[in-house]
């Protein structure tokens, strides 16, 4: 009788930890870890399975929905891949949506949908500071639609580009 | 390319103007197979170039290292970050009921992070000694005397970082402490109409080695410390306690050239934080020490050898709690388990730390 209430607290401690590492905000980002050290060794589909459990855990992870993209996209599933990023994109509302538009427009300037590239990427054009490479990319979108004054406006113009694309802050 | 675009920036940008007048229309527009820029003369990659850019992102830090009052015997393995501070006043009320004395031990402790993963450490202390008995003839007697106690310095030098705080697997925060003990605790011409309480130190320079260790494993962190603590001869005289608490040399003895053992210093506690916000937890500590008959320097000792083991359970909050300004309050009783040729000691501890944080933050965050 004694050992079994002695066995209480020890369970409860057990447990009590158990519950910590299986909230899903930490669930979510130790399947997101495993995954992203999976796409590194090229595991590609079982980054899958590890980010579409993560994305149980937590749907709104603009992380996890990049990377998602990301295999989509490897695996030439574009529009799927465009899915995920539009998702993210719609959960944010400020400057950190940039790195997103910038892969999204990826997608579409190597799937050949340039129109769509540049609608797209007409939505930093009015902001102060534009990110690395983008000058680069909304120059391209310009040309593939034939505003090539403009195109070479863009190149010319002097504008504040943020020196390294930073990883947005997620949490 | 990007780097010889913008090396030759202005030749590039004529080299475009150029093109731009010079090309038909037809050749600008971008090719409908859409594959590169089409005819159009910009230094720039082509379109599946430009989405090799395309590429995962790294997941993005989960903390959790809530800022918490910690263990009263066992220190923290990560350091405090540069520019960051803190102050500690403990209490530690060391009550003999065996020979009816208690020993108020208050040390105060500034640490200061240094950068490069190191952090120095100070504890001035404050000591109020009551004696009801006289130790030398068993009667009772009442003697209580206040002054300062050793200093003690410390350098922690932080090894590793907690890899992941919540896989138990993953690397611990590990560092090393050197520790140094000046003795400005009287020890020498005492009085004895106060039975021992006005000795306040040992008398003794130690030097100490310690190795940390702190795991996060959430909601849990696992704290363990272990070293080795060299005290240096000295001489000591009448009336003198030695570092057993029990062992007295007589009122009539001349100068005594002491030589203590080596000291065995270990303690671990395991922390349940209930509540992150508030720092709010429990923890359950362990110490010991143990002083063996040999001096790792300066061969056999003359003072006594003695070893303890306690147990401490202890409750922690943290308020108030902003970025730059924190407090963590502590309080616990140490509880002996085990000892040989040392007092049976009960320690009610008390604890506040005042954190006061710079850009960085605090220690393990």
């Amino acid at each position: 009788m004694l050992k079994r209430f002695s066995l209480i607290p020890l369970v409860t401690l057990v447990l009590s930890g158990c519950a910590a590492t299986t909230e899903p905000p930490v669930r979510a980002w130790l399947s997101e870890q495993k995954a992203y050290a999976e796409i590194k060794q090229g595991h590609l589909e079982q980054a899958e399975t590890d980010l579409k459990k993560a994305l149980r855990d937590n749907p709104t992870d603009p992380t996890i929905l990049n990377n998602m993209a990301f295999i989509q996209f490897k695996e030439g599933e574009f529009q799927k891949a465009i899915g995920y990023l539009e998702q993210v994109r719609a959960l944010r509302s400020n400057d950190n949506d940039e790195p997103y538009i910038l892969n999204e427009a990826r997608i579409l300037i190597s799937s050949h949908h340039y129109r769509k590239a540049l609608t797209l990427l007409s939505l930093i054009e009015p902001r102060t500071k534009w990110p690395h490479g983008y000058r680069k990319m909304l120059a391209k979108a310009l040309i593939h639609n034939g505003k090539n004054a403009k195109a070479l406006a863009i190149l010319l113009e002097k504008h504040d580009e943020a020196g390294m694309m930073t990883q947005p802050t997620t949490h | 390319m990007t780097f010889l675009f913008q090396k030759r920036r202005p030749f590039f940008v004529l080299l475009g103007i150029l093109s731009l007048c010079l090309i038909t229309p037809p050749l600008v527009r971008a090719s409908s197979s859409g594959t590169g820029t089409g005819d159009f003369f910009l230094p720039m990659s082509d379109d599946e170039e430009m989405a090799k850019d395309f590429q995962a992102l790294a997941p993005p830090f989960l903390p959790w290292g809530p800022n918490t009052s910690g263990p009263f015997f066992t220190g923290t393995a990560e350091v405090e970050p540069i520019g960051s501070w803190y102050l500690e006043p403990f209490a530690y009320d060391y009550i003999t009921p065996g020979v009816s004395a208690s020993s108020l031990y208050m040390p105060m402790r500034l640490a200061v992070g240094l950068g490069h993963n190191v952090e120095l450490d100070t504890f001035l202390s404050l000591i109020q000694n009551w004696q009801g008995v006289d130790p030398s003839q068993g009667i009772a007697h009442s003697a209580s005397h206040f002054g300062v106690g050793n200093t003690h310095f410390e350098i922690k030098w932080q090894l590793t970082s907690d890899d992941n705080v919540y896989l138990p697997w993953a690397r611990p925060a590990m560092a090393l402490t050197f520790d140094f003990w000046v003795p400005s605790g009287q020890y020498q011409n005492l009085n004895p109409q106060d039975y021992g309480a006005d000795q306040l130190g040992n008398g003794t320079y130690n030097e100490g080695v310690m190795f940390l260790l702190r795991k996060h494993v959430k909601p849990f962190m696992v704290y363990l410390q272990v070293g080795d603590i060299v005290e240096n001869p000295s001489t000591v005289g009448a009336g003198y306690t030695f570092n057993n608490g029990l062992t007295q040399l007589p009122w009539n003895e001349g100068a005594f050239h002491m030589v203590d053992g080596n000291i065995t210093y270990y303690s671990g506690a395991l922390e349940d934080v209930l509540n992150t916000e508030w720092g709010a937890g429990w923890l359950l500590e362990f110490y010991g020490e143990t002083q063996s008959g040999t001096n790792l320097f300066f061969g056999a000792a003359n003072a006594p050898a003695w070893s303890f083991f306690w147990l401490a359970p202890e409750l922690e909050l943290t308020w108030p709690h902003t970025q730059k300004f924190a407090a963590t309050w502590g309080a616990g009783v140490a509880l002996p388990v085990y000892q040989s040729n040392y007092p049976h000691t009960y320690t009610p501890m008390g604890t506040v730390t005042l954190y006061f944080n710079g850009p960085f933050g605090y220690r393990g965050m």
